[in-house]
């Protein structure tokens, strides 16, 4: 399990449901322009809803990626699945 | 609107880690601005924002989430309207011709009321923490002073865990302290439940609860 700014990260044997994004970005701003994304693998993701977390996924594959953001510190992620959690307050508000 | 017209006349004011390539976006849908950001998921996902010229400009994403193709979140800017021009139910009628927008004025509204705390000098710390952005909320804090905020709003401190502060506030709400290690931004988090740890509630925030949050790495 890894926290990358307000993204938790959980590996799972699950397979990552919802559509495939064509880019490796998990989470961007569009305040900052500032993104989460991972340097290798692919990032699914459901159609989040305003009141729930967001459900994305990251297939990491053999040899790992790194999870990189412009201004966390950048965490290396072994070969899998992971669940992405967002951080959420009550009402479902997220931070930036 | 004299909502947007606060907003335009003090846009200097808005704080530069607000502002992207020189928009600041106020309102987004199934948000209420500056929260969850840059969504390629909704075909009608849109934003409203004002530049630093004191234009209001509108975009909206032209990505189509629901035949599973993903495009990327293009900016296309409609003609804005100067302040003096912008009449917020006539900017409804035009966009509505775009997209089926589900959101209302009051949404709107809604927002641009919370954005005016950010230039807004006479805020009340109890105003800080009903912001429901937690990044306004953030940088208001600092503006304040967190301590000042605890000792107008009552709070108690309910535990501590390094940098982490559980509170309950006299009104019976809980939030949460959290600093981040990387940027050393200081979060005040509304969290739902009757936490006695701080963990529990950052766990809660992350929809699970203490004893299953257990992070390796935190940055």
């Amino acid at each position: 399990m890894y926290r990358q700014g307000d993204l938790l990260f959980i590996k799972t044997d699950t397979e990552p449901s919802g559509a495939k994004k064509h880019d490796m970005v998990v989470l961007g701003s569009s305040i900052t322009g500032h993104e989460h994304a991972i340097t290798a693998g692919e990032v699914w993701t459901n159609q989040p809803t305003r009141k729930n977390n967001a459900n994305f996924y990251v297939v990491i594959p053999s040899g790992g990626a790194n999870l990189v953001h412009p201004e966390h510190k950048t965490i290396p992620l072994q070969e899998g699945v992971y669940k992405v959690i967002r951080q959420r307050e009550v009402n479902g508000y997220v931070r930036d | 609107m004299l909502e947007i017209k606060q907003l335009v006349e003090n846009r200097h004011k808005i704080p530069d880690e607000f502002w992207l390539d020189e928009v600041f976006w106020f309102y987004e849908t199934h948000s209420d601005g500056l929260e969850i950001k840059v969504s390629c998921y909704d075909w009608d996902a849109e934003r409203i924002g004002l530049t630093k010229d004191g234009n209001i400009v509108w975009a909206f994403d032209s990505g189509c989430s629901c035949t599973g193709e993903w495009a990327d979140f293009d900016l296309q800017k409609c003609p804005t309207k100067s302040h003096k021009e912008f009449i917020l139910s006539d900017f409804m009628k035009e966009r509505d011709q775009y997209s089926e927008i589900t959101t209302t004025e009051d949404d709107i509204l809604k927002s641009i009321n919370n954005a005016l705390l950010l230039v807004r000098e006479d805020v009340e710390p109890k105003e800080v923490l009903s912001s429901e952005n937690a990044e306004i909320r953030r940088y208001l804090i600092k503006r304040i002073g967190y301590e000042k905020i605890k000792a107008d709003v009552g709070a108690k401190v309910l535990h501590t865990d390094g940098t982490s502060e559980l509170l309950r506030f006299k009104t019976g709400e809980m939030y949460v302290k959290v600093k981040d290690s990387s940027t050393d931004r200081e979060y005040l988090l509304f969290v739902k439940g009757n936490h006695e740890t701080c963990k529990s509630a950052i766990a809660w925030t992350f929809g699970l609860r203490e004893h299953e949050y257990n992070p390796i790495i935190e940055t």
